[in-house]
């Protein structure tokens, strides 16, 4: 009947479907026999182009094609004049640009691309940040696109200050930008060095940052990239090699050092000697507290030997020596005492901030309180406060922090897992803030502890007390080398594992705990 | 303006894990071998061995994959400059080579390769600055690093590369949030972290991450649906 449209039944959609695949194939397996055979012998002309473009144009991920194309274009240029070398590159730039409408996120494409930019008698650099810009414009998101850009970038000499330039136009048209915030983040410290040559940017340019991120998250408080950003403006630098702390002992004879993070002592590493009484001793061997590793920020040796009871006061001396810094640390053991320890004087969390930062800390604080009184339930809003708190003041604001991490467990519960975790590491930050890991026993019981953190920190301490918390595994323990008494009753513990090998240890706590039956002779097996 | 944010949409959806489908999909593969997807991913069919045998493997069924003949396959595929490819007729790449040695560790084969061969193909491919290429064509990228130092972990050479120059190259890729990219510049990636986390586990260096920074940033990419997504604001696909 006329005028009637035939509707296909699925079945015949589908069988349509595979003969239409079934022709695709037979074409890709045809031209790609057909290239391979020109290939093996040796023929790069026009018909070559042609194939593979065909090919490549609907396949760009078969590599092979690429590398036959590429063959081709190199024979090319090795015997056209100069002129048509450069057309024959143009033609191919066109090709490529073809390719990457159709699929911009070609590694083989890109790949390409630059090798044929490095090939090219006069390449255009202008014209390929214009296609950067361009494919940025479709999608601002595309890695192939920005990583292919700071190639251009390096080729042509485009400075790091342009570069910033075109960020901050990125991120003016459109915050939602990780990208651009990314690639602002290497730029900065280029353009603006800190002048203390930490590698991180200056700090009146980093404290403007903090406006820039903020307008970008009031303007959109759901935009995760700004919030990323910020936590790292917030961050510190990277934590210069020194001497936190020397201990020494006498039952058993011994020193500890720890070290501010983990080096490799010995040789190919770090070097730390030690002198007693003036006289540097040969044959010391340094053991790392964890064991599985050759790296380790606490290190231990033994002075048998060399260590008297009954003299007169001991002077130890330890000297660090490594490419970064040197540094002479001593401590005296007296006539009548058993043990001694020297300490770095700076403060654990707090690194000195100037009235500038404080101040615009401060601010952001109060900005991002009045965001969340706008909306109450945006998780990043909360997290930054936290975050902020723990940059201004750690201790002042330790409720406050309490409470907004427990709204967080709520308002983002996927990831209370790790809030759960990050306040246990604050926990114990502010444990050692208040330097209450310097007495002999420590009590952190009771307070919702998930992990472990900075138990090197708590290497000299003898007693130790981690009953009611939520603990399920003890490899961090492996740091604690003078602990006597160790109670871990009220926990979620599964192993025992990192408790082997604590030299003092002398009395041990597991009650109520969720320890599999093979793993308590394990625990039997440590005595 | 929002953010529009990315998600798969949730339909019904089973609550188990179907094991026994995923072991007949997996089976039938070795018999389509005229079908498209057969043929149109040839291109890296050799990867596409290895993760069919290993999810066989984890689920307790290799055992149904015809070992002797993916052995032979293997074989056909390494070339005279000792690297191999993907299938036959293509060109061989650190991708691949890693990929058969990996099939071949599971089957406890190695002897049927030239495995020096292997070690002096993968080692000529470090460049000064401790990267590797994926082959001649020089495309540098930290999952190529991930491929070589792999490769020779498995064959017990690592002592043909300059590891500590491999370690510094990975190293100088590591960025703002914890994370790492493609190349030093690179804005992070989960399969690039994937890899470079692989170099510093095999080379003993993980302490060089900020674990709980990066740790964050991982779990960041948790979406409702439950899925990860690779990098901010993409959808979910992991």
């Amino acid at each position: 009947m006329h005028g009637r449209l035939k509707v296909r039944t699925t079945a015949e959609q589908q069988e349509l479907k595979r003969q239409e695949r079934t022709q695709k194939l037979n074409k890709f397996q045809a031209g790609f026999n057909r290239a391979s055979q020109k290939r093996l012998n040796k023929e790069y002309d026009k018909e070559s182009l042609l194939i593979t473009g065909q090919l490549l144009a609907a396949n760009p991920d078969v590599s092979t094609l690429w590398n036959y194309r590429r063959e081709i274009i190199q024979h090319l240029l090795d015997v056209k004049p100069k002129e048509e070398a450069q057309l024959l590159c143009s033609e191919e730039q066109e090709f490529l640009e073809a390719c990457l409408r159709v699929n911009p996120k070609s590694y083989g494409v890109w790949h390409h691309r630059s090798w044929l930019l490095n090939k090219m008698p006069t390449p255009d650099w202008k014209t390929e940040l214009q296609l950067c810009n361009k494919f940025l414009e479709y999608d601002e998101r595309n890695f192939h696109c920005w990583d292919y850009r700071r190639f251009v970038v390096k080729q042509s000499g485009v400075s790091a200050e342009e570069e910033l330039e075109f960020t901050s136009d990125k991120i003016s048209s459109n915050f939602s930008n990780y990208s651009s915030w990314y690639y602002r983040s290497k730029l900065l410290p280029v353009v603006h060095p800190s002048p203390d040559g930490s590698g991180r940017a200056a700090e009146d340019v980093l404290l403007k940052e903090f406006q820039l991120v903020q307008n970008a998250f009031f303007t959109d408080p759901n935009d995760q990239s700004a919030w990323f950003y910020h936590r790292w403006l917030l961050g510190k630098g990277e934590q210069k090699l020194e001497v936190d702390c020397l201990y020494v002992s006498l039952d058993p004879p011994k020193i500890i050092v720890r070290l501010t993070k983990p080096v490799k002592v010995g040789s190919n590493g770090v070097a730390l000697s030690v002198s007693v009484q003036g006289k540097q001793l040969s044959n010391v061997h340094w053991q790392n507290s964890a064991s599985s590793s050759l790296y380790g920020s606490l290190w231990e040796c033994s002075l048998q030997d060399h260590l008297v009871h009954g003299s007169d006061c001991q002077d130890i001396a330890v000297e660090l020596n490594s490419s970064e810094h040197t540094q002479l640390v001593t401590c005296a053991l007296g006539a009548d005492q058993s043990e001694a320890k020297a300490v770095s004087s700076s403060s654990f969390c707090c690194s000195e901030m100037t009235a500038a930062k404080t101040e615009t800390l401060t601010n952001e604080l109060e900005s991002c309180k009045q965001l969340e009184e706008l909306e109450p339930n945006n998780k990043w809003a909360l997290l930054t406060i936290v975050l902020l708190m723990r940059a201004i003041d750690p201790l002042r604001y330790q409720d406050d922090t309490s409470r907004y991490i427990e709204k967080l467990q709520d308002v983002d519960s996927v990831r209370r897992n790790y809030y759960r975790d990050l306040e246990s590491k604050y926990k114990i930050e502010n444990l050692l803030e208040r330097r209450l890991h310097y007495e002999n026993c420590v009590e952190l019981n009771g307070i919702a502890l998930t992990a472990l953190y900075y138990m090197e920190y708590l290497a000299t301490v003898s007693e130790i007390d981690f009953s009611s918390n939520k603990l399920s595994s003890l490899g961090q323990c492996c740091h604690l080398r003078c602990v006597k008494c160790l109670v871990l009753d009220d926990n979620v513990i599964v192993s025992c594992d990192g408790l082997q090998g604590l030299p003092l240890l002398e009395d041990l706590s597991l009650r109520n705990n969720s320890i599999f039956l093979y793993e308590g002779k394990n625990v039997l097996a440590l005595f | 303006m929002g953010t529009a944010a990315k998600d798969v949409i949730d339909v019904q959806q089973p609550n188990n894990l179907l094991l026994d489908k995923h072991v007949e999909y997996i089976c039938a593969y070795e018999n389509k071998k005229d079908d498209y997807e057969y043929v149109m991913t040839e291109y890296l069919r050799m990867s596409g061995i290895y993760w069919c045998i290993t999810a066989m493997d984890l689920m307790g069924h290799l055992h149904k994959m015809t070992a002797e003949d993916i052995i032979k396959v293997v074989k056909k595929c390494q070339h005279e400059c000792g690297g191999v490819s993907p299938s036959e007729g293509h060109d061989p790449h650190l991708l691949y080579t890693l990929s058969a040695v990996q099939i071949l560790c599971t089957y406890d084969a190695l002897d049927v390769v030239d495995v020096d061969g292997l070690v002096l193909y993968v080692s000529a491919l470090q460049q000064e600055d401790g990267s590797f290429v994926g082959d001649m064509w020089g495309e540098v990228d930290t999952r190529f690093s991930f491929c070589a130092l792999a490769c020779l972990a498995l064959l017990h050479r690592l002592d043909a590369v300059d590891v500590e120059k491999a370690i510094e190259f990975v190293l100088s890729c590591k960025n703002f949030d914890g994370g790492f990219g493609t190349k030093p510049g690179s804005e992070s990636h989960a399969g690039q972290i994937y890899c470079c986390l692989g170099v510093l586990a095999i080379t003993g260096r993980l302490h060089e991450v900020d674990a709980d920074l990066l740790g964050w940033w991982l779990c960041e990419r948790q979406l409702p649906s439950g899925g990860l997504n690779g990098k901010c604001l993409d959808l979910a696909f992991f």
